[in-house]
């Protein structure tokens, strides 16, 4: 069940925690709605695809089976293949599930946990989540927000640092567990655990992906850990819908959660004091915040950017921090190091470096894009159109070539023999290769047999 | 030379004296410039605002011609790419915005080429047909001399049969510096003259003294071009309805307001009127009935084929009323006028305005404060006051 | 084959010209009409057999803000990037409920909504529990508070908001605004200078205008939803508005065709003659105001421009003319009646 599959990757974006959930035993996902706490079906609600969402709005109030007929009715011709995909969608989380409506015809059943869930969250009435702000016990030097922003990118950058290779600060072994676990490091239980394929593409992506990532096979080693995983994911949940800026106590959380807050210490998602005895107050940063927004925190990596790219194929790097730089310098020729900048140059080789470490030309142009200095972003399209189809262009190069495994027949000597062999191979479709005036064959490894076999019945013949 | 203008004696701009420009600048104390650009910025957006005249005697029925050089000298590339292809992109702007501001207007191009004029679209209301024609230009490649003359002259033919009512127009976009005229020009320009035709000029090289005094002489303007900003804000100037010459006679022109039925009953079917001589005549589609004639139409305003009648909906009326009952300038507040316990928001937007940095304006009749970009805002796109908006003391 | 791959390679950079994220805006605007919710909260109470002594002055739109809860709730739940903001009008005045400008404390509520929801509707209900404790308490209330709606500044004001929040989004950020106004009380027709340059604002924004009509149906609403390409619903029972503002309202543009919507509305256009207010079909304009009348007369009433003479609607396709003048020089009416009555002899001649 691990997430390594390559897949895995362009589910990352998109519909990340589906994938996931869909991965998970119908019966832990039912207890994951049964859960007091809402946070999970609004996280789940806002990953589906808008028509699902519409669909459920609309049935969230009608207690009855919904009619697959009256559904239908509600689409025109032109939504019927999204309708389609939301139907699935929706059943795969088990949000939906037939059954026969009062007039006897098949239709769509709500989860009640579902419906609950999102009734809490729409009308209110049901128990707070916890969480709450205590208004009694302010804090000497109240924390402000640009400090928790600031925090928490520092602390990615020390996990994204291990992952580089660059060592900077001890990290903690459970970190090491995780980063194994998501198969971004080699050899899970040594300290110099080399980077792997999936590593460079991890250190590519923007930081919601790469948090969300991280978050995902946080999931997965908690498993590991024993601790139970319904509890972690809701309480990610609770996390992620938190207000900025403002101070949860951890009064009463149970011992998991009191563990899992430590671990997300050190990953940059909560902020807690350090000090003799264990603060009881922490605040979420931005980055746990962004984990139920999905892509829409975009806005906050437009001030961040640092790379200028100019027609002449220069990376102009405005930054000093040497994990930026070694993430620049894994697909171009770095040429100057200044104390505010670094120069670097895209070449063929250092694309074709890239590429052979597993990068592909998409990851980079994204990682462009999504890194762009301000100053790009006037122009449109924000990267040159040169750049971005010569990067292409030379990915595409490698793909020139396709292999085959097969096996090939040649001296054969009489043409007849040559087209009956080569019909039957045709007939059979494992023909790879034919020349007709070479006489050559050339079939699949697995289509050999039954040719080779059929081959010795003739000749007996 | 003819007779000296006032505007001649000022004398040319070089002799003059110089202006200053690097005073109007001014760095504050910590060496920066932004309050000063700011300040700048302000004053042109403002400067636009307070040039427009309150008019209360508008030609709203417009017909205007636009008359294109497409002569050589269209070829420089002083605009870029080349002043062509500059002037297209505009126009097409142009016609959108005018057919936007004038819903009953019409317009019509004529170019002139190779010593002459060519009608490249009729006088009409559509406005997909104006711009389809001004992008099949772009292909066109320009040359010769143009001919004032003539396409005066061409335009001339069929302004004449427009009744008095509604405004008679010209705009030549004109980029060279010489005309090739089959007889004498100013002829011509007392025969616009008479026939209560206004003419401007936009001009693209240098000031021609031909243009000048044709524009004079119609009580039109001339103005030339510095770069393609310029060039947009002269041409845009033409959108707004021009005021009424001394000449004209005020009509009451009968027009109809027809009713759109949506669906018909399939023995109710009919063709409509302005697909009938297409391939492909639309049937039983939904669709406009004169309230005379019970033609069909697709789209208003139109005139109707069959009875004469001018048609338009009310909506098409409204939109050219902002044009009579404008908003009035808002009045800057100092920050010496404003207490700072004074709530300083801007009414409309909501945005907090530090009174020291940024001017307020307040609407005199309901003595609301908006920040700049709500002004502009108001002036340029609303043209109703939200203030005044809903006050019943300011109705109509 | 190369040549094709290149060309798609550069078509899909370029995207949707560096549009990075798209943030939706939806403005909702609330008729406050006292009288007329005192009246539905009357019969609604009639109807259910409580007594009104019962239910407060704000009963029944009490039970109805919490249904527009909802609605606003479901708005902000289906993507991160939903804004709301909600203006109230009443009295032809116009607040701005969310973001609170006035007034907005109150007892706060912790529950099962998230903060971002509960900010929400909590600034709403405190202000509009303020406004109106603020109007029921003025001593000169007088009893010809009328069932009238003015929600023209209220639409003006958003149409301002929405063009400061596109000013204020970062680059690359598309903001797309949405209106959608819940009617209670009936249209008053004084302000239809004001109300169709702000829907010609809308229009050029590319703002759509949604209504919900609670009361009677309104004939400007309906000419905003058309203009602006909206969708139009009137209610009868206030009390299920939830189930309704969340099947119809909730749609973006996108989706509105791929859903069943409610059928456009039969506009009527008309014009109004400026003397008589009547609904003509065919008027006479005056050449420089633009009004309409419906019978001809000698001068025009609101720009006071004499008029020379009619113009007979077959002039232009008479021969070429000097100076306008035609045959036929009356200012009387007759001479009108007498073209109808031509063109229909004509008529019948020709058919």
């Amino acid at each position: 069940m691990t997430m390594v599959a390559s897949d895995g990757y362009q589910s990352i974006d998109h519909k990340n925690l589906y994938s996931y959930l869909t991965t998970l035993p119908s019966s832990m996902l039912e207890n994951l709605y049964k859960h007091p706490n809402p946070c999970l079906c609004m996280a789940i609600f806002r990953d589906l695809v808008p028509m699902a969402q519409k669909f459920v709005l609309r049935q969230l109030f009608i207690d009855q089976v919904l009619p697959k007929s009256a559904l239908l009715a509600w689409i025109t011709p032109d939504g019927r293949k999204d309708h389609d995909d939301a139907v699935r969608l929706l059943i795969e989380l088990r949000i939906w599930s037939e059954a026969p409506s009062s007039a006897g015809l098949m239709g769509w059943k709500l989860n009640e946990h579902f419906r609950k869930g999102i009734q809490a969250v729409v009308v209110g009435g049901g128990p707070s989540w916890g969480g709450d702000v205590t208004p009694t016990a302010e804090e000497t030097t109240p924390v402000d927000v640009a400090f928790l922003e600031k925090y928490a990118r520092d602390q990615w950058e020390h996990v994204l640092h291990y992952l580089a290779g660059l060592k900077t600060r001890q990290t903690a072994s459970h970190v090491v567990d995780v980063l194994a676990t998501a198969g971004l490091v080699r050899g899970g239980n040594e300290r110099d655990g080399g980077i792997t394929q999936n590593g460079f593409r991890f250190l590519l992506m923007d930081t919601p992906s790469q948090v969300w990532r991280f978050v995902l096979s946080y999931l997965q080693t908690t498993q590991k850990w024993n601790m139970d995983l319904i509890e972690c994911i809701s309480f990610i949940f609770q996390l992620s819908f938190s207000q900025t800026g403002k101070h949860y106590s951890s009064s009463g959380f149970s011992d998991n959660q009191m563990k899992m807050l430590q671990h997300f210490r050190d990953y940059g998602l909560v902020y807690m004091r350090s000090g003799k005895r264990p603060s009881s107050r922490f605040y979420p940063t931005n980055l746990v915040m962004n984990l139920s927004g999905g892509a829409s925190s975009t806005n906050a990596s437009f001030a961040e950017g640092y790379i200028v790219v100019e027609t002449n194929y220069r990376i102009i790097a405005y930054t000093d921090s040497p994990l930026k730089i070694a993430v620049v310098s894994y697909f171009s020729e770095m040429l100057y190091r200044f104390p505010n900048l670094a120069i670097g140059i895209l070449t063929r080789e250092s694309i074709r470096n890239a590429l052979a470490k597993g990068i592909t030309a998409d990851e980079i142009i994204r990682f462009l894009r999504m890194h762009a200095h301000p100053q790009m972003r006037e122009s449109s399209p924000i990267l040159p159109s040169t750049l971005t189809d010569q990067i292409k262009l030379w990915e595409m190069e490698r793909a020139r070539f396709e292999f085959t495994d097969g096996v090939l027949y040649n001296q054969i000597n009489s043409v007849k023999d040559y087209e009956l062999l080569r019909n039957y191979a045709n007939d059979l479709g494992v023909n790879v290769l034919s020349n007709n005036d070479k006489r050559l064959l050339v079939v699949t490894t697995e289509g050999h047999v039954p040719v080779r076999a059929f081959w010795k019945r003739q000749k007996k013949e | 030379m003819a007779a000296v203008d006032e505007s001649d004696q000022q004398g040319y701009r070089w002799e003059t004296e110089y202006e200053r420009t690097w005073e109007v600048l001014q760095e504050d104390s910590a060496g920066s410039l932004t309050s000063s650009v700011q300040d700048v910025v302000q004053g042109i957006k403002r400067r636009r605002l307070l040039e427009k005249k309150p008019n209360l005697r508008l030609g709203m029925m417009r017909h205007l011609f636009i008359i294109l050089d497409l002569s050589e000298t269209m070829r420089d590339q002083d605009l870029k790419p080349n002043r062509l292809y500059c002037v297209l992109k505009l126009l097409e702007k142009f016609i959108a915005e005018f057919f936007d501001q004038n819903p009953i207007g019409q317009l019509g191009i004529i170019t002139t080429r190779n010593k002459r004029a060519d009608r490249l679209t009729e006088l009409a209301g559509n406005q997909k047909k104006h711009i389809e024609a001004v992008q099949s230009l772009k292909t066109t490649t320009p040359l010769g001399e143009p001919s004032l003359q003539n396409s005066l002259d061409v335009a001339a033919q069929t302004l004449r049969h427009i009744p008095s009512h509604a405004s008679r127009e010209i705009v030549v976009i004109f980029g060279s510096l010489t005309s090739c005229d089959p007889g004498n020009i100013y002829d011509t320009t007392n025969m616009l003259r008479e026939n209560n035709v206004r003419c401007s000029v936009v001009g693209l090289s240098a000031e021609v003294s031909i243009c000048k005094t044709l524009a004079k002489e119609t009580s039109g303007e001339y103005g030339i071009s510095l770069d393609e900003s310029h060039l947009r804000d002269l041409l845009m100037a033409h959108v707004a309805p021009p005021p009424i010459g001394p000449n004209s006679e005020y009509f009451l022109i009968r027009m109809g307001f027809p009713q759109q039925k949506a669906h018909e009953r399939l023995d109710e079917f009919s063709f409509c009127l302005c697909h009938l001589d297409q391939p492909e005549p639309r049937y039983g589609q939904p669709g406009y009935f004169c309230p005379v004639c019970l033609s069909k139409y697709c789209e208003l305003p139109v005139e109707c084929k069959v009875c004469g009648l001018t048609l338009v909906s009310a909506p098409h009326l409204a939109r050219s009323y902002h044009h009579l009952f404008p908003v009035e300038p808002f009045e800057e507040i100092t920050p010496e006028d404003v207490s700072s316990s004074q709530n300083q928001r801007c009414f409309s937007c909501l945005v907090e305005t530090h009174s020291d940095k940024v001017a307020l304006f307040k609407c005199k009749a309901c003595q609301q404060q908006f920040c700049i970009d709500c002004d502009l805002f108001i002036h340029e796109v609303l043209h109703s006051c939200p203030g005044c908006a809903g006050n019943p003391a300011k109705s109509g | 084959m190369a040549m094709t791959g290149l060309t798609t390679l550069g078509s899909s950079d370029t995207g949707a010209a560096g549009v990075e994220s798209i943030s939706n805006i939806l403005v909702v605007i609330l008729d406050l009409n006292i009288s007329w919710w005192s009246d539905q909260m009357e019969s609604g109470a009639i109807r259910n057999g409580v007594s009104s002594s019962h239910a407060s002055q704000q009963y029944s739109l009490a039970f109805s803000l919490d249904q527009i809860f909802i609605f606003l709730n479901s708005y902000l739940l289906i993507q991160p990037n939903n804004k709301v903001v909600v203006l109230g009008c009443l009295e032809s005045q116009s607040y701005f409920l969310y973001p609170p400008t006035g007034d907005a404390s109150g007892p706060a509520i912790n529950d099962s909504r998230p903060e971002a929801f509960r900010m929400v509707n909590e600034a709403v209900l405190n202000s509009v529990r303020n406004i109106l404790t603020r109007e029921l308490s003025k001593e000169t209330q007088n009893s010809e508070s009328s069932h009238e709606t003015v929600f023209i500044g209220a639409l003006s004001r958003s149409l301002c908001y929405i063009h400061r929040l596109q000013r204020e989004a970062p680059k690359g950020q598309l903001v797309n605004g949405r209106v959608l106004v819940i009617e209670t009380g009936l249209d008053s027709s004084s302000h239809y200078m004001h109300f169709i340059n702000t829907i010609f604002t809308a229009q050029k924004m590319n703002i759509k205008m949604d209504a919900c009509v609670l009361g009677e149906d309104s004939v400007l609403l309906q000419q905003a939803v058309d203009l602006t390409g909206g969708l139009y619903v009137k209610v009868d029972n206030a009390a299920g508005i939830a189930q309704v503002l969340n099947t119809v309202f909730l749609l973006d543009a996108d989706e509105r065709s791929k859903f069943v919507v409610p059928e456009r509305v039969q506009v009527d256009y008309r014009a109004a003659c400026f003397c008589h207010q009547k609904l003509v079909e065919v008027g006479f304009v005056c050449s420089v105001c633009l009004s309409v009348f419906c019978v001809p007369g000698p001068m025009c009433t609101t720009c006071n421009s004499v008029f020379k003479y009619m113009l007979p609607q077959k002039q232009k396709r008479k021969g070429p003319l000097t100076n306008g003048k035609t045959a036929e020089v009356s200012p009387s009416s007759q001479p009108a009646k007498r073209k109808t009555g031509e063109t229909q002899r004509e008529r019948n001649g020709n058919s």
